[in-house]
């Protein structure tokens, strides 16, 4: 669907990547400073590459040796911003209507629709000067979506705001993802954001693609650490829920390697897919199996690598049936004597899971 | 006080002056601004110093040159008046020409200003939305630079009234053709026992500033205030 190679010199600075990407949404993460925004803008047309080739579904962009460069206003991609960008001298409506004249091959992407989700139905006849930051935000995802794009790019677009408001606003995007399916790339450092939307991950640094694939199995990859930022660092675990405890609030999930897991929260279907995300810093180890503790997620496995982490601190990837990043102090690494191939618990209290 | 028929002939003449040069002069004070606020190109900096001559040189100098060029048998004149029949020389269409010659280097320095003071990333927004350059240049830029629109023409309007050496020195002072409201002050100033009729060109001057001024103030102010609010 996304078949990108993209070469760029600015300055010191060499950006060298190529991948693809199936429809859906693909994810472009990495740290500031990686390249990301670079990428974006070259896939847009925003900024010419030295080199390479974009081509979107049937449609060749971008080709350096045939000469080929398709301007902006005909590539058809539609762009959120990390700033909103609305026009100030037009109303909400005008804003959302002003990409309609673009030509499409599918069907038009109904307004109300788009509208009802986003929640701006009230804002229609209101000028971007009144409105507040996660409102502005919302009108210009919605613009771009009702611009009729073949695809979309996301550049971050939540990361001008609060936690609060990007919190009302990642459901809508996931819910306009389902609804619309439009192929899209959303960048972001946030890896929240990511494990909750992306179906394909890109890793970058340093202007170098460092992994790509399904989100989850690039999430229990240990080298990843380094890149997904400190205290966030964490594993996803896909799990399938098995059974309801009602009287104490709890799902209990199947997990991959065959171990419970509990978590708390409202009660759900019998074989409804949940995606969980558990960071390395939540799990503890154990030598031998644990007992007169109040901690409920206890799994069985093994250390499957190592590697020091911040100065103090030792990160490991276990295998418990599926792979569980921890990361635990380096006092407590060289006491218990771990190594490759030790055995022991892995323990999650159940009030650190969070659902993805 | 009354005002003589002449001297309502002079300060119509002056009004359609006035008018004329802001209307010859705007389209290519607006190129010239967009050219010099958004692109790099070969000589930009003698398109620079070409257009802000007027307003380092002593206008009668301007109006020399103007005499130079455009008169009957000036490079540009000559040709004018045997291809088209068209004269400047000595006729309100010469006063236009010496006055949109003056005051375009101050619409050119609004709209300048005005255009580079928008946010060229709203014009790549509305770029990636699917509209044309042409397109995103009058829905997005044109509308956003309306204040400046309006000081360059209200400026325009201004040096228009007021241009007193290149007029005189290229088109001579006749009354009812080329004789406009400062040219007409002038031969005042020189008549014995014309203080009255001097004093009411001046009052009409005076109305005229404040009338111009007041206007592209509120003009100004409902803009802005289509930015804002609700």
């Amino acid at each position: 669907m996304l078949d990108i190679r993209l070469r760029k010199q600015l300055g010191d600075f060499t950006l060298d990547v190529a991948f693809t990407a199936e429809s859906g949404l693909t994810a472009l993460f990495g740290p500031s400073g990686a390249g990301k925004t670079l990428i974006a803008q070259m896939i847009a047309g925003l900024l010419p590459p030295d080199e390479g080739h974009v081509r979107i579904g049937e449609r060749l962009l971008f080709d350096s040796e045939k000469k080929i460069n398709i301007p902006v206003q005909r590539r058809n991609i539609g762009f959120v911003f990390q700033e909103h960008r609305l026009f100030p001298h037009y109303t909400v409506r005008g804003n959302l209507d002003y990409g309609k004249g673009r030509p499409r091959k599918a069907g038009r992407i109904p307004f109300q629709r788009v509208v009802d989700i986003l929640g701006i139905g009230d804002l229609l006849g209101r000028k971007p000067a009144s409105l507040s930051g996660g409102e502005r935000q919302r009108v210009a995802i919605g613009r771009a979506v009702l611009s009729n794009p073949g695809m979309l790019i996301m550049d971050e677009p939540l990361s001008s705001l609060d936690e609060g408001r990007k919190s009302e606003i990642l459901p809508l995007i996931e819910e306009l993802k389902s609804e619309f399916n439009i192929t899209t790339l959303y960048i972001s450092h946030s890896i929240g954001e990511i494990t909750r939307l992306a179906d394909t991950l890109l890793l970058l640094d340093k202007g170098e693609m460092k992994a790509t694939g399904q989100t989850a199995d690039i999430f229990s990859r240990l080298y990843l650490m380094p890149y997904a930022g400190g205290p966030e660092a964490g594993t996803l675990v896909e799990a399938t829920v098995a059974d309801y405890d009602r009287s104490h609030h709890m799902l209990i999930l199947d997990t991959p390697g065959g171990g419970r897991l509990y978590l708390i929260g409202d009660e759900k279907e019998v074989g409804t897919p949940m995606r969980l995300r558990i960071r390395a810093s939540d799990v503890a180890i154990s030598l031998k199996k644990p007992a007169g503790l109040s901690i409920l997620n206890r799994f069985k496995g093994e250390v499957a690598d190592n590697c020091a982490g911040a100065p103090g601190m030792e990160e490991l990837l276990l295998d418990v049936g599926f792979p569980l990043a921890a990361r635990i102090t380096r006092k407590s690494f060289e006491e218990m004597g771990l190594r490759k191939g030790t055995p022991v618990w892995a323990l999650v209290k159940a009030v650190t899971i969070s659902r993805s | 006080m009354t005002i003589s028929p002449a001297e309502i002939e002079v300060i119509l003449l002056s009004l359609k002056v006035a008018i004329w040069c802001v209307a010859v002069s705007f389209i290519p004070a607006l190129l010239v601004a967009w050219l010099l606020a958004r692109r790099d190109f070969y000589g930009k900096t003698l398109v620079t110093v070409l257009v802000h001559l007027p307003i380092f040189l002593p206008p009668v100098v301007v109006g020399y040159f103007l005499l130079v060029t455009l008169g009957n048998r000036g490079v540009i004149g000559g040709w004018l008046h045997e291809q088209f029949g068209i004269s400047l020389i000595f006729n309100w269409k010469g006063v236009v020409a010496a006055t949109a010659v003056m005051a375009f280097p101050f619409i050119v320095r609004a709209l300048r200003q005005a255009i580079e003071a928008v946010d060229k990333n709203l014009e790549v927004a509305a770029l990636t939305l699917g509209r044309s350059p042409l397109m995103v240049f009058l829905t997005i830029t044109l509308p956003l630079i309306a204040p400046g629109i309006l000081a360059g023409i209200t400026l325009g309007f201004a040096k228009a009234l007021g241009e007193f050496g290149a007029t005189i020195t290229f088109v001579a002072n006749i009354p009812g053709e080329t004789q406009t409201l400062p040219l007409a002050i002038f031969t005042l100033l020189q008549t014995p026992d014309a203080e009255s009729a001097l004093w009411r060109l001046v009052i009409v001057s005076v109305l005229l500033a404040f009338a111009a001024i007041a206007l592209s103030e509120w003009l100004a102010r409902r803009s802005q205030a289509r930015l804002g609010g609700r």
